[in-house]
């Protein structure tokens, strides 16, 4: 049953490498580039997420569970692990797929996050995570559900939800992103495939929940720093994510051992650590909130990825919208038709 | 007299490729050609777009090696 977690992550990483699916792009470039092709992937993961997550647990077939409401620590959280994407260029399956890709950026980010999830969990900041979790909002005993709180089955808010969608992606047209990978119908439709396999195999390995990052790389790092190891379904399933995308990379020739320059590195390693603090203050990233939280329309998991995307909008501005405009303004006199109209 | 300016971003994380290019292009002046050495596809994807939709020509994109490119593009 263990066994699964490798078959997910080896689909998962695979899926991800092929549809370049990383939250921190389709975050960042609805700012950046004004191009939604990757959010409507990750909207589409989503949505197959909720109609077979829905299905399935109201059928009884599948057990799940809610990710909490901690309104403080999704919130501090979230804008931490927000900035730290944007900084170390890829959230945590973003990083992932592209360590199988030979990317040392990310490496470094990756063994940032670890860090920054012991540091949190267990190391310095641990009073934080403490303090911010205590007032734990419940709502009849459970972690707080939007159907939950509205007091309607969960159909009436996912069926509206995944009319909204349609319509957004009826209007958007063809789109002109190329990746050289997978379209983002396909991306989107396979990792959402993906997840709502996560979601059976994992149950069934009696872990009741789907795909996540921030939970399983903290097993990995604090065996690390001298814990012991415990092989469990979600480490298997970094294993998994790490050998699929390198298999892809591998066999579609983008396999490269890459390096930027040392400022680069830090930058990632520093971003990894946000994102480690983060996630683990959060109870969760961009795949653990973001798409399987959102998935069971967690209150937390909806406050944590607002929280993300404002934290990678203000960071995304800082480090690129606002010097790109800055240097149009020196090189283009200002009023002058070249200076109009150009986007960053 | 055009220039002709070398910008190296292998190595580099997204979106500095596209973004040095950016920054780069807008020192040059028309007909200046600016080469890029890529090493990451999303990268190359991502110049090559940007610099069509901004009226820039995409002169060449020539593979050197595995998952490595140079790109030569000039200024509208």
């Amino acid at each position: 049953m263990l066994l699964s977690g490798l078959v997910v992550g080896l689909a998962f990483g695979y899926a991800l490498q092929r549809g370049r699916f990383c939250t921190n792009t389709a975050f960042r470039d609805v700012l950046l580039i004004r191009d939604d092709t990757l959010l409507r992937a990750w909207a589409l993961a989503v949505a197959v997420q909720l109609l077979g997550v829905t299905a399935l647990a109201g059928g009884g077939w599948l057990p799940v569970t809610v990710p909490p409401l901690w309104l403080g620590a999704n919130l501090l959280g979230g804008v931490a692990f927000g900035i730290g994407m944007v900084l170390a260029g890829g959230c945590s399956s973003g990083t992932c797929y592209r360590v199988g890709e030979g990317l040392a950026g990310s490496l470094l980010a990756l063994i940032g996050f670890g860090v920054g999830i012991v540091v949190m969990a267990e190391g310095a900041l641990a009073p934080l995570q403490e303090a911010l979790r205590r007032p734990l909002s419940t709502f009849d005993g459970e972690a707080p559900t939007l159907p939950g709180l509205l007091g309607v089955d969960p159909w009436l808010v996912v069926l509206p939800l995944l009319v909204i969608i349609a319509v957004w992606f009826w209007r958007s047209g063809r789109s002109s992103y190329r990746s050289g990978g997978w379209d983002w119908r396909a991306a989107g439709v396979a990792l959402g495939v993906v997840g709502v396999a996560a979601w059976l195999a994992s149950s069934a390995a009696g872990r009741p929940y789907g795909l996540s990052m921030t939970g399983p790389l903290r097993t990995w790092f604090e065996a690390l720093f001298g814990g012991s190891l415990t092989l469990d379904w979600g480490s298997l399933l970094i294993v998994g994510l790490l050998a699929g995308s390198f298999l892809s990379a591998l066999v579609n020739g983008e396999l490269r051992w890459r390096v930027p320059k040392g400022s680069r590195l830090l930058q990632s390693g520093a971003g990894g650590l946000f994102m480690g603090t983060g996630a683990q203050l959060a109870g969760g990233c961009t795949i653990g909130h973001s798409l399987t939280g959102l998935s069971v329309l967690s209150l937390g998991s909806m406050v944590s990825t607002a929280a993300i995307l404002l934290g990678a909008w203000a960071t995304a501005y800082w480090l690129f919208v606002r010097p790109m405009r800055r240097m149009l303004r020196t090189t283009t006199a200002p009023g002058t038709p070249a200076a109009v109209g150009r986007g960053t | 007299m055009p220039h002709s300016v070398t910008l190296d971003v292998r190595g580099e994380i997204c979106p500095y490729p596209l973004f040095e290019a950016k920054r780069r292009m807008e020192e040059l002046g028309s007909g200046d050609t600016l080469e890029v050495l890529i090493d990451y596809p999303l990268a190359l994807d991502n110049v090559t777009r940007w610099a069509e939709n901004a009226g820039h020509e995409v002169v060449s994109v020539e593979e050197l090696g595995a998952s490595e490119w140079r790109i030569v593009l000039r200024h509208a």
